[in-house]
């Protein structure tokens, strides 16, 4: 083999590995989404129905402060409702289902995200999502009202499922406001919206994980800030046009 | 091969070594491989001043990410393979296995290519 021809050979085969391997980074990684789940209709005659924008901003934001590394991961594919309460209190929720798909969870590292996601942690294969279901509020308290607004704290009381585990959750000091529909809150959404804005902690351990980790490279006490954006009219996930209906069709309660 | 081709085989891998620690350090010396991310760009993105507006007057604060929240989507060639995917296996230690491959495979095929003549001489 001469120089030249095997100059030739090094150059293609280098060119062969480097198309293969940039050429994936064209594709999109699949979208980790799943549906909202379904209202009980016992629920949904209780009070307006809102339903949880997704595909946008951060709506949680986990942090895992251990001695040798801090992680933070977050997502945007939380999907959910909540109901609201009565008139004069709507924050005290009637209820509300949150579904956050563990494959839609980002820590900037893919080989983290996929071991966050593997047997030794969370276990997406058997259990590929973490729920949150709102069963009442507590301590109920309006902060500030306006003209088309009221913002309040609560205490949301639910049950988590984490790792194919149920554990008793209360989330203090949540803060929720309700907007009416209006030019302003339609640059956001169409409809009537809702924030609920929460942080509060779980461990690890609670839920059954345990791995060598911990407490090491990973917290057994993880840190969840939230920030979800829910609106009487369902959004396309990453959209700003509905998803079904037009926002006159879905009248507020 | 020839000695030539052998010592442009070398090199090669010796450029590839350099190449994959020279993108290594220009890309801020990350220890994973990794690309930007759209699920991470969404997440980060800045609300709209009509949005951040209409937060605070209603009192749900959303403040900017700090900087320990806030995860960087962009390109960095680690030190090791950031997944399995394929377009997360470039990395410097992908790059000095490659280069000694060459370097190895080089070295054999001198040695195969003398042993013949060896053998054919009294």
């Amino acid at each position: 083999m001469t120089k030249r021809h095997s100059m030739l050979l090094s150059a293609s085969a280098f060119a062969s590995v480097l198309i293969s391997l940039t050429a994936p980074v064209l594709a999109e990684p699949p979208a980790a989404r799943v549906p909202e789940p379904e209202i009980p209709a016992e629920l949904a005659a209780k009070g307006t129905v809102y339903h949880t924008i997704s595909g946008r901003q951060a709506q949680v934001t986990f942090t895992s402060d251990a001695p040798l590394q801090n992680i933070v991961g977050k997502s945007n594919s939380v999907v959910g409702y909540a109901v609201a309460g009565p008139a004069d209190a709507p924050a005290s929720l009637a209820g509300g289902r949150w579904i956050l798909p563990i494959a839609s969870l980002a820590t900037g590292i893919p080989l983290r995200d996929e071991h966050l996601a593997g047997d030794h942690w969370l276990d997406a294969a058997r259990h590929p999502n973490i729920e949150f279901t709102l069963e009442r509020t507590e301590a109920v308290e309006q902060v500030k009202s306006g003209a088309d607004f009221s913002t309040w704290t609560a205490t949301l009381v639910g049950t988590m499922e984490m790792h194919g585990v149920k554990k008793p959750l209360r989330i203090e000091k949540a803060k929720i406001s309700f907007l009416k529909a209006s030019e302003r809150t339609a640059t956001i959404a169409p409809g009537d919206l809702v924030f609920i804005q929460c942080g509060y902690e779980v461990k690890l351990s609670d839920f059954g994980i345990r791995n060598d980790d911990v407490p090491g490279k990973v917290s057994d006490t993880i840190r969840l800030d939230q920030m979800l954006r829910l609106s009487t009219v369902q959004v396309e996930p990453g959209k700003d046009q509905l998803k079904v209906e037009d926002a006159a069709a879905v009248p507020a309660k | 091969m020839t000695d030539g081709s052998g010592r442009t085989a070398h090199v090669a891998a010796l450029l590839i070594g350099l190449a994959s620690v020279g993108a290594w350090i220009a890309t801020g010396r990350e220890g994973f491989t990794r690309w930007p991310d759209a699920r991470l760009e969404a997440s980060d993105a800045p609300v709209s001043d009509a949005e951040q507006d209409l937060l605070d007057e209603i009192g749900v604060g959303s403040e900017p990410a700090s900087e320990s929240a806030r995860i960087e989507s962009r390109f960095a060639f680690g030190l090791l393979p950031g997944g399995a995917d394929p377009k997360h296996l470039p990395s410097v230690a992908t790059g000095l296995v490659l280069a000694t491959g060459v370097s190895a495979v080089a070295m054999l095929r001198r040695r195969l290519t003398r042993n013949p003549s060896r053998e054919t001489t009294p």
